[in-house]
């Protein structure tokens, strides 16, 4: 089943301190960052090393995973003491009686000092940062050597726990840092970032053991925008799908799925001097319409999605666009105990159709009109009971 | 005819004069003329002598602007990083202000009553504000970094400021010690003449308590110098040679001065667009470490809060 095309606005999340996750079907990326203000002021970065990085996996449950670590950084960076800053005046007195008189002015209240609270958009040169940042792939990070200390170079040794929930059964692949990013975010301010990834190999449903039927494909296309930022690269898009509700059109013999959709992307932003690993989100109600089954009697008790496949190509610094595709599956329990009124035990199996199935239902006995009974002792009427017992087939 | 600055020179056989414009209210004019008369009748040097037109008058409309003229000196330019031209012009002030206190400004002039303690708590509350609006953004800008990077010391300033206004037992009354001020130290208004500081232009007067004008002169010149604590122990004991000031005052100045003034300039206008955002950074990064300075030379001016003038500072 194809979607037409669609657009999506992504909205920006705002970046979690000293964790944020992201999690889907048989996925899960974690971002770990940490602040560090230091007693000077920060010239230039020079380096960061990853020092360790190890994990663990504990089950949960056939298909629920926990994944514990911990990864320790250590960054390097110049710096010189406060004391020797040249103030380097720009203005003389203009400042002070700029705004002497505004400032001395009792304000009404808080919103005279803005002009319109609306969203207003970042003018030119506000997107570019004075501040360094850098990008380092786990590839090239190196580990480091305790005997190489360089003259007027600082060191900030970091150490990260972290533990993630993976969802999925199969084979788990060896968790990886993606990237690190260390950042100035301030005169004073150090921001280490770490990317993570956790995933499965397997894309089986993890239910196929139990009878899941009536698969069928979620496939679609997706023009994703993003207003606040820019992207330099995707890493991943995941889609996760939720409060799932069926409705049956039985003339039409066909069910129709409704469930809500969170897209996020995750990304490293273009724009230095804060936050590289961004999260972006975008809601969607989705409906997927099955046809051509004979029928939906009984409604499934879950909905059973496959690890999704996504292509991701990235248009300009703003758009993207993905394609996607995951399976759907409905899951019928079987029901041990089906005990009608007439005590009769019927089991269903898993093809249940109920095409034609007879019910009876009694009809309850008809009440004697008032005095009937005296009424026919002399013999002209006969007191009659109704006894008999009447039948209705209800065929479907 | 010859334009230097902000006034015309004129020279001719027996004088030379500097003919200024002044736009807008004649009344303020009128005022700022009668004050310079009446400090260069108590004392010459300091302020500027009026040279009147032939037919008497101290100004004339043109095309509704005004003018008038002063009394040409020569002079050295005022230079801000010059420890003795700072000297001169507390000097000169001192004198001023002991002179200007008797001066009274006729003109009915909207004088309301300043409270300070009011103030600085709606400023606070705005730069609170700013705070959560800035935290809130998913994207910053490098303005809005600096600013939630140095927020808690702000604010402790801030607090200080209001503490001391407390602990010297503000009240209304120092609102009522009004008199005339200066209001105004752009460097082109300043003059050194004969080892003495002119000021040349008095129209921009306003009435106030005379820390305002002690407040803004500090805040205009001592970030020059990295508020070296030296050399405002020097420029306060200066001016306290001819006007001095009493215990309320002190615990005023050192409040006013440690409020951060200037950053609630620099947020407000960040806010409205005012200034372009690199150029903002950069002025608040300034100031920022201008900060940190001044921080440390008021924690080392307790001591002449309290009157030990002997203690050396805190290092």
């Amino acid at each position: 089943m194809r979607n037409p095309i669609d657009n999506g606005v992504l909205e920006l999340e705002k970046p979690g301190y000293p964790w944020q996750i992201i999690e889907g079907h048989g996925v899960t990326w974690l971002i770990l960052r940490q602040k560090v203000k230091i007693e000077k002021k920060i010239n230039e970065l020079t380096g960061v090393n990853l020092d360790n990085f190890n994990w663990r996996v504990k089950n949960i449950c056939s298909d629920e995973h926990c994944i514990l670590g911990d990864v320790a950084l250590t960054a390097k960076y110049r710096a010189t003491d406060i004391d020797t800053e040249e103030i380097g005046f720009i203005e003389e007195g203009e400042a002070e009686e700029c705004g002497r008189e505004l400032f001395t002015k009792p304000s009404k209240n808080i919103n005279e000092i803005i002009k319109a609270e609306t969203k207003w958009g970042r003018e030119e040169g506000a997107e570019t940062s004075i501040f360094p940042s850098l990008l380092i792939d786990k590839i090239t990070c190196k580990k480091r050597e305790v005997n190489e200390p360089i003259a007027g170079e600082c060191y900030w040794r970091l150490e990260l726990p972290w533990q993630v929930k993976l969802l999925g059964s199969g084979k788990i692949k060896e968790p990886r840092i993606e990237k690190i990013h260390l950042g100035q975010i301030g005169l004073s301010t150090l921001l280490f970032e770490v990317l993570l990834k956790f995933d499965i190999e397997d894309t089986i449903p993890s239910n196929e053991s139990r009878g899941l039927n009536h698969l069928f494909p979620l496939r679609g296309e997706k023009i994703l925008n993003i207003e606040d930022d820019t992207i330099l690269e995707v890493m991943e898009v995941i889609q996760q799908r939720g409060f799932y509700s069926g409705l049956v059109d039985s003339e039409a013999k066909s069910l129709t799925i409704k469930n809500e959709m969170k897209t996020s992307i995750i990304y490293v932003s273009s724009q230095a001097g804060g936050e590289r690993f961004m999260v972006a989100s975008c809601f969607d109600h989705e409906e997927n319409k099955i046809i051509g089954l004979s029928s939906f009697s009984i409604p499934p008790i879950g909905y059973y999605l496959s690890k999704h496949d996504l292509k991701v190509n990235k248009i300009d610094m703003k758009k993207i666009i993905c394609r996607y595709e995951q399976w759907c599956g409905m899951l019928y329990e079987y029901l041990e105990d089906d005990i009608d009124s007439n005590n009769s035990h019927e089991k269903l199996d898993a093809n249940y159709s109920a095409s034609s199935r007879q019910l009876e239902a009694p009809i309850t006995i008809i009440r004697k009109k008032p005095g009937e009974r005296w009424m026919k002792k002399s013999g002209s009427a006969k007191s009659e009971i109704m006894t008999e017992k009447l039948v209705i087939t209800i065929k479907k | 005819m010859e334009r230097r600055g902000f006034a015309w020179y004129i020279e001719s056989n027996d004088k030379s004069i500097d003919i200024r414009k002044q736009e807008g209210d004649s009344l303020r004019l009128i005022t700022a003329l009668e004050w310079s008369k009446y400090i260069s009748g108590k004392r010459k040097g300091i302020v500027p002598e009026i040279v009147q037109t032939t037919d008497k008058q101290d100004y004339v409309v043109i095309d509704n602007s005004l003018y008038y003229a002063t009394l040409h000196l020569p002079n050295e330019e005022f230079k801000s990083d010059n420890q003795t031209h700072l000297l001169y012009a507390i000097n000169s002030l001192a004198h001023i202000h002991r002179l200007s206190c008797e001066f009274e400004v006729k003109l009915a002039v909207d004088t309301e009553t300043i409270l300070w303690p009011r103030i600085i708590q709606e400023k606070l509350a705005s730069l609170i504000w700013c705070y959560n609006r800035f935290k809130e953004h998913r994207k910053k800008t490098d303005f809005e970094r600096i600013f939630l990077e140095n927020f808690s010391f702000i604010y402790d300033q801030g607090q200080e400021c209001l503490e001391n206004m407390i602990m010297g037992g503000y009240n209304v009354r120092i609102q009522e010690r009004s008199q005339i001020l200066i209001n105004s130290f752009l460097k082109q208004n300043l003059a050194v003449v004969n080892n003495e500081l002119i000021f040349l232009d008095l129209c921009r007067w306003t009435l106030g308590p005379v820390i305002m004008d002690i407040i803004l002169f500090l805040n205009s010149f001592l970030s020059k110098h990295k508020w070296d604590v030296v050399l405002f122990r020097k420029l306060l004991n200066t001016y306290e040679e001819h006007n001095s000031l009493n215990q309320q005052d002190k615990h005023f100045l050192l409040g006013l001065l440690r409020f951060p003034y200037r950053l609630w300039l620099y947020a407000y206008q960040y806010n409205n667009h005012v200034q372009s955002v690199p150029e903002l950074t950069q002025k608040l990064e300034l100031y920022m470490y201008e900060s940190y300075y001044r921080d440390r030379c008021l924690d080392d001016m307790d001591s002449w809060l309290w009157g030990d003038e002997n203690e050396k500072p805190n290092r």
